[in-house]
């Protein structure tokens, strides 16, 4: 199906949306769980041309080692009053080497929630794509004043 | 395996090492020191353990105090997601859509789930709350308009011509502490705090 772009709505380019997706760490992957759609928010980093995160080893992370997977990441921007969403597709797979995750955890991999997430897990993108608009109600979004590392992108 | 372009090609291979690698995982995290000390570790923080499960009544509270959220549909063969500006409305929830694949994605056969989530940057105590059901297209009634609809600005901008109610089927939600920096998460939405007290 077609879809009529919106007004006010712009496409970002693949490599506008890496730049936004390296702007923050916290993602919310949705993933199919027993043929229903389930999703649930994730740290993440990037890793070249890849997304890395960990999970514990439950039902979700089952889900997502079998079903392809979708990572969106939003934002929202005081200075141009304008808010983006990023959504990464691809399937994920299990990294087992220990090189690997230790290159991982070099990268600055450390999950928010506290507890046992010690299944590393790659997003390999399969469609990046990316939106930018204005909002018309800034206050329902939040502004992320405490964000420090948005302070430089300003 | 690699694509033309360099990018790694889908493989399923991982989710069949997986199964090898579970029982190391398993055995791993039951003998780590880690897993032991996190409730010893924490005393001086907020009392909330690992992941507090949150009942009906505590999920509804957090979800009337936000408006964002993450719609997650499947769009043929895969999932996508989307923020979405919704509003509880008689143990349901309300969202407004124009046309296009978001909409069409909600409405087919497979269920859909939303999930909203904020964090107290105080107390680093974080929620996240998921509602799963299927979506309906409901028409713009005087009703809907009174309880809904002058609340729901669209969080984009544009136009918004359908309104979609999801039947809750299951509502599950999660509290827990943040693990440092809390600066990670960008709060989206403040009265998110109001819900913790």
């Amino acid at each position: 199906m077609k879809t009529k772009p919106s007004a006010g709505v712009e496409r970002l380019e693949p490599d506008e949306c890496w730049d936004l997706l390296a702007q923050t760490n916290v993602g919310r992957l949705a993933v199919l769980v027993d043929g229903h759609p389930d999703i649930f928010p994730v740290n993440y980093v990037l890793d070249g041309d890849s997304i890395v995160f960990r999970t514990g080893a439950g039902t979700k992370f089952w889900s997502t080692l079998t079903t392809p997977c979708a990572l969106e990441s939003d934002g929202y921007r005081t200075f141009s009053g304008k808010a983006w969403s990023v959504v990464v597709r691809g399937q994920t797979h299990l990294i087992l080497d220990r090189q690997e995750r230790a290159d991982v955890d070099a990268l600055g991999l450390d999950p928010w929630q506290p507890g046992i997430k010690d299944c590393y897990l790659r997003l390999t993108p399969e469609a990046v794509t990316g939106r930018r608009f204005k909002t018309k109600r800034p206050d329902l979004w939040g502004t992320p004043l405490n964000d420090a590392r948005l302070d430089d992108f300003h | 395996m690699r694509g033309p372009n360099g990018a790694l090609l889908p493989d399923y291979s991982g989710a069949r090492a997986a199964t090898m690698d579970i029982v190391h995982v398993g055995l791993w995290a039951l003998l780590s020191p880690r897993s032991r000390t996190y409730g010893l570790t924490m005393t001086n923080k907020p009392t909330v353990p690992e992941a507090e499960i949150l009942d009906n009544k505590q999920c509804w509270e957090l979800l009337r105090g936000v408006s964002v959220g993450r719609l997650a549909v499947w769009a043929q063969d895969h999932p996508d997601i989307f923020p979405i500006n919704y509003k509880a409305d008689h143990g349901t929830l309300v969202f407004r859509t124009g046309e296009g694949s978001k909409l069409h994605a909600a409405l087919s056969a497979t269920p859909v789930a939303l999930e909203a989530d904020g964090v107290d940057p105080q107390s680093g105590v974080a929620w996240s709350v998921v509602v799963k059901g299927k979506a309906e297209s409901i028409k713009l009634t005087q009703e809907v308009l009174d309880t809904v609809g002058l609340l729901l600005f669209p969080w984009q901008a544009g136009r918004k011509d359908h309104f979609v109610r999801i039947v809750p089927t299951s509502l599950t939600g999660r509290r827990f502490n943040v693990t440092p920096p809390l600066t990670w998460w960008s709060p989206l939405d403040d009265a998110t705090r109001a819900g913790l007290e």
